[in-house]
């Protein structure tokens, strides 16, 4: 367990830190938040579940308090 | 059999060696019956007029405690020792309850002197110095044979008569012994029938050779790293706790020897039953309420590696799905392999929690029961 610990610690943090680099040189080169906040919203409806669970959310509220 | 011995050359000891020798082997027996043994063996050296003939007659320490130890029964010398303590405050033997080892020294007493007239083997440095951690005296193989041991003919041994006892006035057994306990050898295995008073002598130096030959290394046996065989000898520990169950194997525990050349008694673990059985009443619904309070935590870590690996495998199936700019599916990778690592930093505290500590508590739990709940006593 100690072993795996550290091994998986070390994959993690090789992970973040490529991770971080890759979102750090791609906003460098000129990635759009918005450009990427739409493809995302067209594919996976993002917008729709985050309306839907915001309207859960205040029915829920209504209800119980 | 070639046996394995420290020194080349044959040892010349006295007797403070030898009770020395014998002290440490007798450990076994009560420190009462201890005493009165090695003050049997010091009378001996004491009446002896050459003190290295009745070395060599006596061949080594070990050898005797081999006799003593075949005729000694723990467990009967437990309640005898108890109740002359409560009796007599400590004092002699009652005349009815003479030791079998204390019989058993005094006819090696009584037959010394025929013994004495034959030729006995010089007295192998191994058997002196299974105790001692060196010396800086040089070993070598040297080959004996235990058969070789002083021979012994007892028809003309003729085994001492019933009213025979240790001679001075401090030997416990001063008086004449039953004639029943008489009967029985010297050494012989107990339970054994006492059959007439010359065979078992023959039968019970024949044991004891047994008993040395097996015990001894052979050369072949030296080089190898494989542990020595445990051998059954007749070596027990008297348990302090007063269980009973080890008593019964006296004369039957089982020895080895180390790389050091020294005993190392075989043990197995016993369980106190009152104490494992309390032990498991209160330890079941503790470490099923641990488990569940750990469940909680793991099942959470669960949910969360699954949602996080799911949704970072979304976002990077997206990434080569959807951008047409370079530099959005840049930042999309960067987002994914971070979310993706932390999924998997989920995922091993699942694994952790269910493998380490889950499993963790029970075999503590379970560990805990075993030092507290069992109990170490030779083996047999």
């Amino acid at each position: 367990m100690k072993k795996g610990w550290k091994i998986v610690i070390a994959i993690v943090l090789v992970a973040l830190l490529l991770g971080a680099v890759c979102v750090g040189v791609g906003f460098l080169t000129g990635a759009d938040m918005a450009r990427i906040y739409s493809v995302l919203d067209d594919r996976y409806s993002i917008t729709a579940y985050y309306e839907y669970a915001i309207q859960v959310a205040e029915v829920l509220k209504a209800e119980l308090f | 059999m070639i046996v394995y011995i420290l020194q080349s050359e044959v040892n010349v000891i006295n007797k403070q060696k030898f009770l020395a020798e014998l002290g440490k082997l007798l450990t076994f027996m009560y420190e009462e019956d201890r005493q009165t043994a090695l003050a049997m063996y010091s009378r001996m050296f004491d009446q002896a007029e050459d003190e290295q003939a009745l070395l060599s007659l006596l061949v080594s320490p070990t050898r005797q405690a081999v006799v003593v130890a075949r005729a000694y029964n723990a467990k009967e010398r437990r309640l005898q020792v108890h109740a002359q303590f409560r009796d007599q405050d400590g004092g002699d033997y009652p005349q009815d309850e003479i030791p079998d080892f204390v019989l058993a020294i005094d006819k090696i007493q009584q037959s010394l002197p025929l013994r004495g007239e034959e030729a006995a083997p010089a007295v192998p440095a191994e058997q002196f110095c299974l105790f001692e951690s060196g010396n800086g005296e040089e070993a070598g193989p040297v080959s004996e044979k235990p058969g070789e041991a002083p021979a012994e003919n007892p028809a003309e041994d003729a085994a001492p008569s019933d009213e025979e006892v240790p001679a001075e006035g401090e030997a416990p057994a001063e008086d004449a012994a039953p004639a029943e306990e008489t009967e029985e050898a010297p050494g012989s295995t107990r339970g054994e029938d006492a059959g007439s008073e010359e065979a078992p002598p023959v039968q019970a130096e024949d044991e004891v050779d047994s008993f040395l030959a097996e015990f001894s290394i052979e050369d072949s046996e030296l080089g190898s790293d494989e542990a020595p065989q445990a051998e059954e000898g007749i070596v027990l520990m008297p348990d302090e706790d007063g269980e009973e169950a080890w008593a019964a194997q006296a004369a039957a525990a089982v020895v080895e020897i180390d790389e050091g050349g020294e005993l190392v008694f075989q043990s197995v673990r016993k369980p106190r039953v009152f104490l494992l059985i309390l032990y498991i009443i209160l330890a079941v619904p503790v470490t099923l309420a641990g488990v569940l309070l750990l469940l909680v935590p793991t099942l959470l870590a669960l949910a969360l590696a699954i949602g996080v690996i799911t949704s970072g495998s979304a976002v990077l199936i997206a990434s080569f799905s959807g951008f047409a700019v370079f530099a959005d599916i840049l930042v999309m990778l960067g987002t994914a392999m971070v979310i993706l690592a932390l999924g998997l930093l989920f995922m091993w505290i699942f694994i952790w929690l269910i493998g380490g500590a889950i499993v963790g508590l029970v075999r503590g739990v379970i560990s805990l029961g075993g030092r507290w709940c069992y109990k170490e006593v030779p083996a047999v």
